[in-house]
């Protein structure tokens, strides 16, 4: 007790893990500048080929009505992968074994399944993605270059250092800055564009709710929820690492929102303006002739295949992931192939559904779209597990979700299952749209 | 007394053994039992190449010795290519406890003894438990964890208690899950 009176508060010990470890969670510069790592490449993924060509079709399709959804979903999304980095860091286990662990394989189970038929959707529609890039910039028909492009994927993630990898192809995807030159160079009526961007706009078609549920289910994606986690786990950092954790994630996702109201900018002042609807990704490549002229297709085809080659070994990996966590197998893209051998087989599994998806000729635009519809269906279900798992004191202690976590998490739960309600309803009235 | 005991003094040092001996017959691709996947060796032809990276000067000369006493496999040369890393990531604030099942008592106290004689962790407290045993500590633990250490008792007969610094608990996870663990429960962090 003595010792208690006479000492400074730095010196008394602390009472709760929250205490012990606040000091230590204060972010220097220096260790802010190398916290954006795991945050720009989640946040870089995320506006992968699905993502990018959700973001070309609802510009085309409704122009900036839905610049709104953007802006709300920010925080959503901020604060759901927060949630899911504080799964990694406090449990040191990954989503699936969590949810596996504290709610049973009987919920487990569906929640793993539909994401990894999402997944493997997306790396398909990915695959096709790279390919109709490639078929742009030398001619030669998309199917020839579907199974070189996913071995090279496949090899590279199982036997290299796919994060390394990674590192690079950043660079690549700075290609895509140049909507928002193209979208300034197009002559939007900003007014406009700020007015739809801030004050919320709904219309009752299925187009613009079908635009609703994939842009939201693009930008709040339930892949990188596992990828978040897992990432996690392999930087092996302690809970005092969880605001350089947060904070890098924020300004990935930041940056990735801003290139997607670029996007959507550009897209519906050059396609939406003239009613060109996205049939193919020449299309697509459109929307940046403002600033490229006829090189607008090469410029288009450099950032999709740089995004794809990002994204779809984080979307095999995170499959993987999920699919070992789920049966408690040896897991982690750190260890050699002999030490995990059926996290890898996963992971060569998703890579051949992708592709076997990616050569039965389906759409590429209508495959990558309705790809990121059914993230979105999907997510709200996942958002509650991981707001339950992470408000429970029983897995987090002390790192329980403060009011705030919970206020976003539940109101991304409420904004997604709301578009996702409004979407049925609108087919079920109003049928496909034409 | 060590011939009554089926389970090895040193599963480590087995472990280590039974690494090189992979390599020395041509079957290199599992992780280091120590160094994990930061290590590789390859044997071609009488050449051992060894490459990667360790922590600490110790640890470089202890990996020297380990390749001086292998006796088989015709080894005339030796390409050592190890860099010493120190590491650069912060140590836990807090302690964290990590609670794995086993399937029977034996591959629990192999387990125990993996761990401790592993340099890559320090565990301040390592307990060989069973259904009976655990009740006091369940107590003074994780009163709440009941019902998953219960669905872990239907797993594994024999628990391993191992209470560990927060960010050790990472590679402590991934030795007990290397060791057989059938099922692992982590407790959330505390002072």
């Amino acid at each position: 007790m003595k010792a208690k009176e006479t000492a400074t508060p730095a010196e008394l010990p602390a009472e709760s893990a929250l205490e012990a470890v606040a000091t230590r969670r204060k972010l220097h510069p220096r260790e802010a500048l190398k916290a954006l790592g795991l945050g720009v490449i989640t946040g870089a993924a995320d506006n992968d080929p699905a993502g990018i060509t959700t973001y070309s079709v609802v510009g085309a399709s409704v122009g900036f009505t839905q610049n709104w959804l953007l802006v709300l979903s920010t925080p959503l999304v901020i604060f759901v992968q927060l949630m899911a980095a504080k799964v990694g860091i406090v449990t040191k286990t990954d989503l699936a074994g969590a949810i596996r662990i504290h709610y049973g394989r009987a919920v487990a189970m569906p929640a793993v399944l539909l994401t990894v038929v999402a997944n493997v959707i997306g790396i398909g529609a990915d695959l096709v993605a790279i390919a109709v890039a490639l078929q742009l910039i030398t001619g030669v028909r998309l199917l020839y270059f579907v199974v070189p492009v996913a071995a090279a994927l496949g090899y590279v993630t199982i036997f290299f250092d796919y994060k390394r990898l990674s590192r690079y192809l950043l660079w690549v995807v700075l290609a895509f800055v140049s909507y928002a030159i193209a979208a300034f160079l197009a002559r939007p009526n900003w007014v406009q564009v700020f007015h739809q961007t801030f004050v919320p706009h709904l219309q009752l078609t299925s187009t613009y709710w079908f635009g609703a549920v994939g842009l939201l289910g693009t930008t709040i994606t339930p892949f990188l929820f596992f990828w978040q986690t897992s990432g996690e786990i392999e930087e092996r950092r302690g809970v005092q690492a969880l605001t350089r954790s947060q904070f890098g994630n924020a300004v990935g996702l930041i940056t990735s929102n801003v290139a997607a109201f670029f996007i959507i900018v550009a897209t519906g002042s050059v396609l939406f303006k003239h009613g060109v609807h996205i049939a193919t990704a020449a299309d697509a490549a459109k929307a940046l002739e403002p600033f490229a002229g006829p090189a607008a297709k090469y410029l288009f085809a450099i950032g999709i295949i740089g995004s794809g080659f990002i994204a779809v070994p984080v979307l095999a990996a995170s499959t993987a992931y999920s699919v070992a966590g789920l049966f408690g197998w040896r897991r982690g893209l750190a260890r050699q192939t002999r030490n995990a051998p059926h996290f890898y087989l996963v992971l060569g599994i998703g890579f051949l559904l992708g592709m076997e998806l990616a050569v039965a000729g389906v759409d590429p635009i209508k495959a990558l779209f309705y790809s990121q519809v059914l993230d979105g269906l999907i997510a709200p279900g996942l958002i509650v597990i991981l707001l339950l798992l992470t408000s429970s004191r029983k897995v987090m202690g002390d790192f329980v979700n403060g009011a705030l976590t919970k206020f976003w998490g539940w109101a991304a739960v409420a904004v997604m299952a709301g578009a996702d309600v409004a979407l049925i309803y609108q087919l079920a009235t109003t049928g496909l749209p034409k | 007394m060590a011939n009554s005991d089926p389970v090895g003094r040193d599963p480590l040092g087995e472990k280590v053994r039974a690494w090189w001996l992979e390599v020395l017959s041509g079957e290199p691709g599992r992780d280091h039992p120590i160094y994990g996947p930061n290590l590789r060796a390859n044997l071609s032809g009488d050449v051992l190449e060894v490459s990667g990276l360790v922590e600490s000067k110790d640890a470089e000369e202890k990996l020297r010795t380990e390749i001086l006493t292998l006796d088989e496999g015709g080894i005339c040369q030796v390409r050592f290519k190890v860099k010493v890393v120190e590491p650069h990531g912060d140590r836990g604030v807090l302690k964290q406890t990590i609670m794995a099942f086993f399937t029977n008592a034996q591959q629990t106290r192999m387990a125990e003894r993996y761990l401790e004689g592993h340099p890559g962790v320090t565990p301040t407290r390592v307990e060989v438990l069973d259904e009976e045993s655990v009740v006091p500590v369940l107590k003074e633990l994780a009163n709440e964890w009941r019902r998953e250490l219960a669905d872990g008792f239907r797993k594994g007969k024999s628990l391993l208690l191992v209470e560990v610094d927060e960010v050790e608990a990472f590679r402590a996870i991934e030795l007990l899950d290397d060791t057989k663990g059938v099922e692992i429960l982590v407790l959330p962090p505390t002072v």
